[in-house]
């Protein structure tokens, strides 16, 4: 534990305020060559930082962390987007639970620079892991590059991942209307199921309608100018970075900051920043 | 070393599994498709497959070929089925066993087109291209079992399957699914089969390609289908039943009512599959995916193929069933 991520730490329980502190074993570089050394390790790390936590302020809540990595020893690379990142997510999250605590962590992450099929399957793959575990706060969303870069079209990407998992937690009901058995015997062998009352009335709730995928004949596809997930993602960003911004602060409260913090919003300040 | 002795009785977990469903809801889906399989019953266009049902105690109505299937034929053809599937290649070492739980991959087709590998254009797929594709895909070390990837478009399509399992022969050493359209492509093939084996009780003993029976949702099963399996069972050639239906479209919107129409039909072909030949090996197989009801279309990427497969694999394994399920 460093003195400035401690000292931080300290002062934030001191004044009640919650704390997401990340533990971050990578196995082979900071940690055991092996997933259960690399996890006890990572344990007592976040161990160590519960009763430190506890000690300054009993009952402050916490959640368990995670970024556990593997490291890539062919040439040391940090590897976000392993799929043993996404193992060890599993892992720490099952322990989480055994403590009692909710858990969380930096996961849906990749090496890719692009958006490209590597970062789809490796956020895909790490968060498909995450969300199986029951992992309560996934950090996704936006980031390639080893969490080096962020990209508004991959968040966007994520943002359509992070609907289709829920879908996956929400196994399928085994119940009398969802068997439907009148439905199956009006319809019939040879039949359809499109017309049914039944479909309509469970048509939206059931199957989940993607907004960036594309669904559409491959003849359409390229009617349209064959275009790729970056494009119709980023058709996504432009609408929203083009509404106007509706969560302005007041002019009273922008006042205060800007009378509190001289020069911060003109992005001129120096520390130590002096109350005016 | 510090000394950590070993701790008696220590339990261990291998893997990591998913439990998707009780098996209380297992039996309801259960007792649901037994009832779907005798109060609403299943179109049957094979004549031959009539006469079996007729002679095992259905309910047949011979003029529209609506079949009802009585609970115990059904109970006990799941019975009959082995457990364990032996997916035999040319030589030992290439054998996938295919069982509970484990889990291997197969590459799938058939697919009548491919994207250039070098102009990166899309086009017909031809020979040459099945070959290859065969070639490289029993280099692919994650393949356990081969499945034809390619339509030969440049020949007689009425035959084009007897390409694909000699480019089978020719170019892999794993066990291969062939697609076949018809009883007397299955024979070729089985002759070729042989003759690879060395002789029919070879065959018999180590099975060296498996083929494919498909329903059509809801509920039907055509002659081709039938005809197909019924001469496979009597070869000794393995089965896999996949059915392939589209909530929304040819099955039920929720999942759980795709699961009892699918289940009454690959069951309805492992009752028909157990009347010609007890014990004959028989995978449960599935590529159901989605009707996305704002287009109309199939949707083969959705997250519901992925929650479809998972609850398939469970429900197969409730039989103590071989699974096949769709992946990507």
């Amino acid at each position: 534990m460093d003195v400035d991520s401690t000292e931080s730490l300290m002062y934030l329980v001191e004044n009640n305020l919650p704390v997401y502190g990340t533990i971050v074993p990578n196995a082979g570089l900071t940690a055991p060559m092996s997933l259960i050394g690399s996890l006890a390790l990572g344990n007592a790390e976040f161990l160590a930082m519960s009763a430190l936590k506890q000690m300054i302020r009993p009952g402050t809540p916490m959640i368990y962390a995670t970024l556990s990595t593997v490291g890539d020893l062919r040439s040391g690379s940090y590897t976000p987007g392993a799929v043993e990142t996404g193992l060890m997510h599993m892992a720490h999250c099952q322990m989480a639970r055994f403590y009692g605590v909710p858990s969380g962590g930096y996961i849906g992450l990749t090496n890719a620079h692009l958006n490209d099929a590597q970062s789809g399957y490796e956020t895909g793959m790490g968060t498909t892991a995450a969300a199986l575990s029951g992992s309560d706060m996934l950090n996704m969303g936006g980031l390639l590059d080893s969490l080096m870069a962020f990209d508004f079209a991959k968040a966007v990407i994520d943002n359509e991942i992070g609907m289709m998992l829920k879908r996956f937690v929400h196994v399928p009901r085994v119940n009398p209307d969802r068997l439907a058995l009148d439905v199956i015997s009006q319809v019939g062998p040879g039949g359809s199921f499109m017309e049914t009352a039944h479909t309509m009335a469970h048509m939206r709730e059931t199957a989940f309608l993607t907004r960036i995928a594309d669904r559409e004949m491959r003849s359409s596809w390229e009617d349209a100018g064959r275009p790729d997930i970056q494009s119709r993602a980023l058709k996504q960003v432009n609408s929203i970075l083009g509404r106007k911004n509706s969560n302005t602060i007041s002019n009273e409260i922008d006042t205060q900051i800007r009378d509190r913090f001289a020069g911060l919003v003109a992005g001129e300040a120096r520390w130590p920043i002096n109350p005016s | 070393m510090t000394i950590r002795t070993v701790q008696p009785g220590f339990s261990q977990t291998a893997g990591i599994g998913l439990k998707m469903y009780s098996d209380d809801e297992l039996q309801r889906v259960h007792l649901a498709t037994l009832d779907v399989l005798w109060h609403v019953g299943v179109k049957v266009q094979s004549e031959e497959a009539i006469q079996i049902f007729d002679g095992s105690g259905c309910a047949v109505d011979n003029k529209s070929g609506l079949v009802r299937i009585p609970a115990h034929l059904v109970e006990d053809a799941i019975r009959s089925c082995p457990p364990t599937f032996r997916a035999c290649g040319r030589e030992i070492s290439k054998d996938f066993v295919c069982e509970q739980d484990r889990v291997g991959f197969v590459n799938f087709g058939e697919a009548p087109q491919m994207i250039d590998p070098h102009t990166r254009q899309l086009r017909k797929s031809e020979r040459k291209d099945v070959d290859q594709a065969t070639r490289f895909l029993d280099a692919l070390d994650q393949i356990a079992v081969f499945e034809r990837p390619l339509t030969p478009s440049d020949m007689n399509q009425q035959i084009s399957c007897l390409y694909n399992i000699k480019s089978y022969y020719e170019n892999c050493t794993k066990h291969g699914y062939i697609g076949i359209n018809s009883v007397e492509n299955l024979q070729t093939c089985y002759q070729m089969a042989v003759a690879v084996a060395g002789s029919t009780e070879k065959f018999r003993a180590r099975p060296n390609f498996s083929t494919t029976c498909d329903p059509i949702s809801p509920l039907l099963h055509s002659q081709e289908a039938c005809d197909i399996m019924i001469e496979s069972c009597r070869l000794g050639i393995p089965l896999k039943i996949n059915a392939m239906g589209l909530a929304g479209g040819t099955t039920c919107v929720n999942l759980a009512g795709t699961l009892v129409t699918h289940n009454a039909e690959i069951l309805s072909m492992v009752v028909l599959g157990q009347l010609v030949q007890r014990g004959h090996p028989m995978v449960y197989g599935t590529s159901t995916g989605i009707m996305d009801l704002k287009t109309g279309l199939a949707s083969i990427g959705c997250p519901e193929l992925g929650l479809f497969s998972a609850a398939i694999a469970k429900l197969a394994q409730f039989y103590s069933m071989p699974t096949w399920v769709a992946g990507g």
